[in-house]
């Protein structure tokens, strides 16, 4: 379970002091695929960086499973984010120089894995994800729907608890990105895992179990 | 993170950009050449060098002169002493009571006096041609002594038995351009100036001169010595109480003295202590120690002023190192806060970053290292041609041991991991989410 309780968070931006988040709460049950949608600035990707464990909050805290996580030391943020999260980005960011499977297994070189049970691993991980022909290709290789099923596959390695994902389909188009929502409600139903979704796109957060809007820092409260 | 996790990540990001590698690595590569092309110039002379000298001294000898003269060395070095009227007469002259103090000291086994002489000339009998300013000595040299590298023709045997015997070098072999054998019992004319003394006997010419005659005996290489000849001491003595208004050679040993004593020590062992009593009787001792160590200090000053020029280009490309690695960091922003987000902590972050810029290093001190032994080996092949074409015997300068290629090697890549510090904790300290932002 995730709880977001009385957390505030600004940011300085030139002379402007903005706040990102502003005395809110938020409770997310495991396995849940939660959609936050809100327009740009109103403090939904700091949410996501707040619970993945990139940032810490300027007062209240967040609790993962009990654990507050906003009180941890660096090193256990850096494990939390490698072991429990799994990240998702508009830009997939893989890495150009490693193939496919090279880059699903990466969060695993930072888990002390030998590399044949890493690639091994992400092997296994890509099949399951309908990349099993792609293992070997770079980046430049692959479609933007293929990229992000690699950069998916990267998220799942570790069999994280939650997947954090930032406007996973804002570089797609709509049918690929129909097809990227798809294999998150699938995670969701069949393996339990947590999706915490920030979106533009109201038919993709419409596909989610629930949807919070946020407005000035606030959560305008539950939709569905 | 695995140990050598970061190596293969830093192997791959350098194949990614080759060119900026190999230009970063070259600087370091032309540091580690000098360098190591340098410290093995120095070495294989230095060591040729004491070799040299070393081999013709006897290690138990120690060389035993006046306060103040040529035995230390320092006048020449400095360009004279500043000394008071009670110190000069403090200095004791090398008499032959002197010699006899010195022989009762406990371990010594025999004294050598010995005399060095400049004349105005060296004629051999039937030669148009002579040697002007010419040095030899006065030396009852015993047979087996390692001052002499080879007998090149007669005999040594009691050969200073005899008054008015002299022995030639190669030197003076190699001024006439004739073979060894022709130079056996052949007259020899030494030439001084009878009232200029000193230096001025030495170089200037006209005036009355007096001469000496001399039949060659033996023909000996002696190495490095650049003496033309060896006459027995007693004739030296000769030579300097006749220019000196005296009788004979024993009036001027027991008035004025013998300019060197050789002291021969029984063992290795107890040199230094023998040195220091006699240094504590008021002469300077010398011992071939201390010019080793002579040796060694001129090396040390000489490689010393060398590394520094290999330590300024190793300096520029530390800059150089920086300087790309920073660049690589604003390249790399992005990828930086992805690993971060997959659960890099900042030490995957700096290390691997530190192994990037420390492969820069290797990869220029193996190249470096390579480089400066194919240099080092030219240079010294080259001496030996040079040396040959002189009619010198080839010597085995060459030297380029272990340490120093693994030494440059290690240097270089400390070198990069030092360079790599400041850009590896800019690196680490990125703040994830900026950087993933980052355009």
């Amino acid at each position: 379970m995730i709880e977001l309780k009385n957390v505030s968070k600004q940011y300085t931006l030139g002379a402007n002091i903005i706040h990102a988040l502003d005395s809110t709460s938020l409770t997310i049950k495991d396995g849940d695929f939660v959609a936050i949608v809100g327009p740009s600035g109103s403090g939904k990707s700091t949410l996501l960086h707040l619970i993945g464990g990139l940032d810490r909050p300027d007062k209240g805290s967040v609790i993962v499973d009990g654990i507050e996580i906003n009180h941890q030391k660096d090193t256990a943020l850096a494990e939390y984010r490698n072991r429990t999260i799994g990240f998702v980005f508009q830009t997939f960011n893989l890495l150009p120089m490693y193939t496919a499977l090279e880059n699903a297994a990466l969060p695993l070189i930072f888990s002390d894995l030998d590399r044949k049970v890493r690639e091994k691993r992400a092997s296994v991980v890509l099949e399951k994800i309908g990349l099993g022909k792609r293992l070997n290709h770079k980046p430049s290789e692959l479609s933007g729907g293929e990229s992000q099923r690699v950069a998916i596959a990267r998220a799942l390695i570790n069999n994280p608890k939650m997947i954090l994902a930032d406007e996973p389909t804002g570089n797609l188009d709509s049918k690929t990105g129909a097809e990227i929502i798809s294999i998150f409600k699938d995670l969701s139903k069949n393996d339990g895992i947590t999706i915490v979704m920030v979106t533009h796109n109201q038919k993709d957060a419409s596909a989610a179990q629930r949807k919070y809007e946020i407005l000035d820092g606030k959560i305008r409260g539950e939709e569905k | 993170m695995r140990f050598l996790e970061p190596l293969a990540i830093a192997g791959k990001n350098v194949r990614r950009r080759k060119i900026r590698t190999f230009l970063s690595s070259f600087a370091v590569f032309i540091g580690i050449a000098l360098l190591s092309t340098m410290v093995s110039l120095g070495f294989g002379v230095q060591e040729w060098l004491t070799d040299q000298i070393t081999g013709q001294m006897e290690y138990t000898r120690i060389t035993v002169s006046q306060k103040g003269t040529i035995g230390s060395g320092s006048s020449f070095l400095s360009g004279g002493d500043l000394v008071t009227d009670a110190e000069q007469a403090e200095i004791k002259p090398l008499t032959q009571e002197s010699a006899e103090h010195i022989k009762e000291i406990e371990h010594v086994t025999s004294v050598e006096p010995m005399a060095m002489i400049m004349a105005r000339s060296l004629r051999l009998e039937g030669q148009e041609n002579y040697v002007k300013n010419t040095i030899g000595a006065g030396w009852d040299m015993a047979e087996n002594d390692p001052y002499t590298k080879e007998l090149l023709a007669g005999s040594l045997a009691n050969w200073n038995a005899t008054p008015n015997n002299m022995i030639i070098t190669k030197q003076t072999l190699k001024v006439y351009e004739r073979s060894a054998e022709d130079f056996i019992g052949k007259t020899v004319t030494l030439s001084f100036s009878k009232t200029l003394g000193g230096a001025q006997a030495f170089l200037a010419s006209g005036g009355e001169e007096i001469n000496f005659t001399y039949t060659v005996v033996a023909v000996v290489d002696a190495g490095l010595d650049t003496s033309n000849f060896l006459i027995p001491l007693n004739n030296a003595g000769d030579i300097m109480a006749q220019r000196s208004g005296l009788a004979d050679a024993s009036e001027y040993f027991t008035k004025v003295g013998f300019p060197v004593l050789y002291v021969n020590t029984d063992d290795l062992n107890n040199t230094e202590t023998v040195a220091q009593k006699i240094t504590d009787l008021g002469y300077e001792a010398l011992t071939v120690d201390d010019l080793i160590g002579l040796i060694n200090r001129i090396f040390i000053v000489l490689q010393a002023v060398l590394a520094v020029f290999a330590l300024i280009a190793l300096f520029i490309s530390a800059l150089g190192i920086i300087n790309t690695m920073i660049m690589a960091i604003y390249e790399r922003t992005k990828e930086i806060g992805l690993l971060k987000a997959v659960g890099a902590k900042k030490g995957d972050i700096r290390s691997i970053f530190m192994t990037e810029s420390g492969f820069i290093g290797f990869l220029g001190g193996i190249f470096g290292t390579t480089f400066g032994y194919i240099v080092s080996f030219g240079i010294t092949k080259a001496l030996n041609v040079y040396l040959t074409r002189q009619g010198e015997a080839a010597q085995d300068f060459f030297a380029f041991p272990f340490w120093l290629m693994a030494g440059s090697i290690a240097f270089a890549v400390i070198l990069g991991v030092l360079a790599g510090l400041y850009p590896a904790a800019k690196a680490a300290n990125l703040d994830p989410i900026e950087a993933l932002r980052y355009e």
